[in-house]
């Protein structure tokens, strides 16, 4: 045994190396500290079987390193109840609802069995790298006792009882209340900055800690960025979860990609270059991976403002399952916004659909000797498409085809805007060309602010003598036809043709 | 931690506390030494004032030994707490248990 601490009066802390003789003489060492303290024979013979097999157990399940670390055992007597607590550093065991005794024949498997008969609760809190065994039990209150001492004991001492457990459970029903409201705040949908700042700062209260970093992924794969910490005043930078071989990764990295809680302090020193070194120093805590099935959501980690004190089992559960719960919601609020952008991008698509529909003529001008017709079929859902013909005085048509180059509201703003411009200066309609010059001056500013550009294509028509005046402006050139004759495009170089007689 | 052959019997005694390493150690120890003749182990507890479920498991251990010679495993000079552990343990039927000598 290594270290033996006792207090004067009903609290006894022991550390041994982690083998059978060592929690053996632990053992004895309870059994003396309990029989000095006048605990009766069956209760003593209970409590050292109970030591030895709680010891026994913190030995069988350590491997590896856990074999280096120590065992310690802590007992504390009351008038009404022993309470002794086992921390070991093995990576734990699975303690089972109901605890059966096994079958004869097998060898193993009757430790706990003999503790939770002879105790009245056992509780296993498991941690990243410490787990706690709890067993309790009542005192039996001694025959001389009930004999001897007067109803007013009697009522202090159930009192007395009365006060512990209202203890124990008001600090249970603190955390575990936390938990509950935490929960009921998501199913009502809550959400946001202030909710996540909120809870983290509930966690950091119930958790223990001094301070708090949680990064999350934001649907990335490559890095980890700050969203929300009680050190605001630092500049956290993001986190590449692809660091270059050969130099050490930062333990919210680690924690991230490794998938498993990362703990530094005094044993474990944060790396020079770890971001959480500007927190403070000394620094000891643990960084937490939160998944949300299999995909990462962050990390969260916690931690305080020296390099020896761990958080104990208790916390630990606190921290996990507050950031868990939280990764969830936070998870499901990205998913959330995603929908209404999608729900956003196709009502703007609709909007825009709108507007271009307004843009086409609803009936075209019918001058005698010709037939007008006009068709616009948009490749995608919305575009910046749009035809028109105008009259122009009693002998003249303009003819528009325009393509305002993107998709959706914007292109359908400029294509309405390119209407209005070509409606307002009917006067340039017999010079096309002149027309498309003034068009590009009065539009060119605008278009060029958002890297956009407009192609169009202006027919003038004299009804009187048919002719055909074009002018391009990079648009797709004018397909001619006539009865007997191919069907051609006219080239630039003609600028005028003379329709037929239909 | 001595052992004794006693025709069919194979007796264990003179050691402490019947748990932890201990009872380990004195499995191995009437292992190393039963022979083929030896039908019955008799463990000794005179001064084992304590047993755990490691002793229990040393204890069963033997049991399965012996069990294929038609044969026990006897328990001697048990405290009335080390059996009342055996009853709790339901193995109060599987060993036989024999009055001090």
């Amino acid at each position: 045994m290594s270290t033996l601490t006792s207090s004067p009066g009903r609290l006894m802390r022991i550390e041994c190396p982690c083998d059978l003789a060592a929690t053996r003489e632990a053992t004895r060492s309870i059994h003396l500290f309990l029989s000095q303290l006048g605990v009766p024979e069956d209760e003593l013979a209970a409590w050292e079987l109970i030591a030895a097999e709680a010891g026994n157990n913190a030995v069988e399940y350590a491997a590896g390193d856990a074999l280096k670390q120590p065992v310690e055992l802590a007992i504390e007597v009351t008038p009404t109840h022993i309470e002794l607590r086992v921390f070991d550093h093995s990576p734990g065991f699975d303690l089972p609802e109901v605890i059966e005794l096994p079958d004869p024949m097998s060898e193993g498997g009757r430790g706990l069995f003999l503790m939770s008969t002879l105790s009245n609760s056992i509780e296993y809190l498991r941690g990243r790298k410490q787990n706690c065994l709890i067993i309790r039990k009542v005192r039996a209150v001694p025959k001389e006792v009930v004999e001897t001492q007067s109803n007013a004991l009697e009522v202090a001492t159930l009192e007395s009882t009365l006060q512990c457990m209202t203890e124990e459970l008001a600090a249970s029903y603190e955390s575990l209340s936390a938990i509950f409201r935490f929960t009921s705040e998501l199913n009502r949908g809550g959400g946001g900055a202030e909710f996540t700042e909120r809870w983290l700062n509930e966690l950091r209260e119930r958790g223990g800690a001094d301070w708090f970093v949680l990064r999350l992924t934001g649907g990335s794969n490559s890095s980890i960025s700050v969203n929300c910490t009680s050190r605001p005043d630092l500049s956290l930078p993001v986190l590449k979860l692809n660091a270059p071989e050969g130099s050490p990764l930062p333990a919210e990295a680690q924690a991230a990609i490794n998938r498993f809680d990362v703990w530094f302090g005094l044993e474990s020193p944060l790396a020079e270059n770890d971001p959480l070194c500007l927190i403070g120093s000394p620094l000891s805590g643990f960084v937490h991976p939160i998944f949300v099935g299999s995909e990462l959501e962050g990390v969260m980690a916690v931690g305080r403002y020296t390099n020896t004190q761990a958080f104990n089992a208790g916390q630990v559960n606190i921290i996990h399952t507050i950031s868990d719960f939280l990764g969830i919601q936070l998870r499901n609020a990205r998913i959330q916004e995603d929908y209404l952008r999608g729900r956003l991008v196709t009502r703007e698509l609709e909007i825009a659909a709108t507007i271009q529909r307004s843009l086409l003529p609803v009936q075209l001008p019918e001058p005698p000797g010709f037939c007008l017709a006009g068709h616009s079929q948009s490749a995608s859902k919305v575009g910046g498409d749009f035809y028109d013909v105008l009259p122009v005085g009693e002998h003249g048509l303009l003819c528009i085809i325009a393509d305002v180059m993107g998709k959706g509201v914007p292109a359908a703003m400029f294509a309405a805007i390119f209407r209005s411009h070509v409606r307002s200066r009917p006067d340039l309609a017999h010079r096309p060309g002149l027309f498309l010059e003034w068009l590009n001056a009065v539009l060119f500013q605008d278009l060029d602010r958002v890297e956009m550009f407009i192609t169009a294509q202006l027919a003038f028509v004299d009804l009187r003598t048919r002719r055909l005046s074009v002018s391009s402006a990079g648009h797709c050139p004018l397909i001619v036809g006539a009865p007997g004759s191919d069907i051609r495009e006219i080239s630039m170089e003609e600028r005028c043709y003379y329709l037929n007689e239909v | 931690m001595r052992t004794h052959s006693l025709g069919d019997t194979l007796l264990v005694n003179e050691f402490g506390n019947f748990s932890g390493p201990c009872a380990g150690m004195v499995r191995d120890l009437v292992r190393a030494t039963l022979k083929p003749d030896h039908k019955y182990v008799e463990v000794d507890l005179k001064n084992s004032r304590f047993v755990d479920s490691e002793g229990l498991s040393a204890l069963i251990s033997l049991h399965k030994t012996v069990v294929q010679r038609d044969g026990a495993v006897r328990i001697r000079n048990a405290s009335p707490m080390v059996r009342d552990l055996f009853q709790l343990t339901h193995l109060d039927t599987l060993f036989e248990f024999v009055p001090a000598a």
